[in-house]
């Protein structure tokens, strides 16, 4: 049976996801240079008046401030993992249990 | 005989006064189809800060024979003020910026028009008036384009018979004169903020 992984592997597992997951989220939705947005603007041109009416769609588009947070959550994590001891969430190892 | 040639001759005066004022048609800047809007931006280092409203209101008195009598007032609710970013938006309405539970209303009325040159249906002017934010008013100078569309109100709503008339204008304030966040923050977000008209009002026979 694999032994369960310690507080320092799990965080850096997470930090990684965490980071993987930004990245490819922020790439799929522009990838936009500009802040988060959760609605756009389009443009419809009135054929009566000749005015652009503007109308907010309501989307996710990430931002850079999205992907910064995602990064900076993930740097956060890992460095957690370092402060942490590489103790087993389940308690010791076998082969720490085998040493005691 | 003299006096009732005198009278009638003012009567006939007076009654062509009357109808030179009552030329002037009143157009309704409440959009029911939603198109009335006014764009905003504001240069930022990420990215430009640009929103707009829908929530424009007002009335304008127009004669497309004597454009330059133009008066009225226009208001937009501070609270349709929408930016895409939620955070931002949230900063926008607060009272750091606009404070839009104290001011609910920009507004703005119209003291005199100027420079005012008509082709056919469409007239230049430039409109001064009273630009009133955050509960300071200021005197402005706008350049304005004016497209008068006789009998053109039924192709918009139908049912509907009169006239429209459109008004266009690009101008830029400062938020530091209208007390929005003074001196604050102005490596984040400009002083100068961009504003587009485009409007429509109509006026129903």
């Amino acid at each position: 049976m694999r032994p369960a992984p310690d507080m320092r592997t799990l965080l850096r597992w997470i930090a990684g996801g965490l980071a993987f997951v930004g990245v490819v989220v922020w790439l799929f939705g522009g990838p936009n240079r500009g802040w988060t947005k959760t609605s756009i603007a389009r443009e419809i041109s009135d054929p009566v008046t000749g005015l652009a009416q503007v109308v907010w769609e309501k989307t996710f588009l990430p931002g850079l401030d999205f992907l910064a947070a995602a990064l900076g959550l993930a740097a956060v994590l890992f460095a957690l993992s370092w402060v942490c001891r590489g103790k087993s969430l389940n308690g010791p190892r076998p082969n720490e249990s085998n040493a005691a | 005989m003299k006096v009732a040639l005198t009278i009638a001759i003012f009567s006939l005066l007076a009654g062509l006064a009357a109808e030179r004022v009552s030329a002037a048609q009143r157009f309704d800047f409440k959009d029911p189809k939603g198109v009335n809007n006014i764009t905003f931006r504001l240069d930022a280092p990420l990215e430009a800060i640009s929103g707009s409203t829908a929530g424009v209101s007002g009335e304008v008195e127009f004669d497309p024979a004597n454009p330059g009598a133009l008066k009225g007032r226009l208001v937009v609710a501070t609270e349709t003020l929408h930016v895409p970013n939620p955070m931002m938006k949230q900063h926008l309405h607060s009272d750091k910026w606009l404070d839009v539970a104290k001011h609910p209303e920009i507004s703005f009325r119209v003291a005199k028009v100027a420079s005012v040159k008509t082709v056919e249906t469409e007239t230049k002017a430039e409109i001064t008036g009273d630009l009133s934010i955050k509960g300071v008013t200021k005197s402005l100078t706008v350049p304005v384009r004016l497209t008068y569309l006789k009998d053109k109100l039924s192709a918009r709503l139908p049912n509907m018979q009169g006239d429209l008339l459109v008004l266009r204008a690009s101008f830029t304030i400062k938020r530091s004169d209208f007390g929005i966040n003074p001196g604050q923050a102005e490596e984040k977000v400009s002083d100068e903020i961009e504003l587009k008209l485009s409007l429509a009002g109509q006026c129903p026979k």
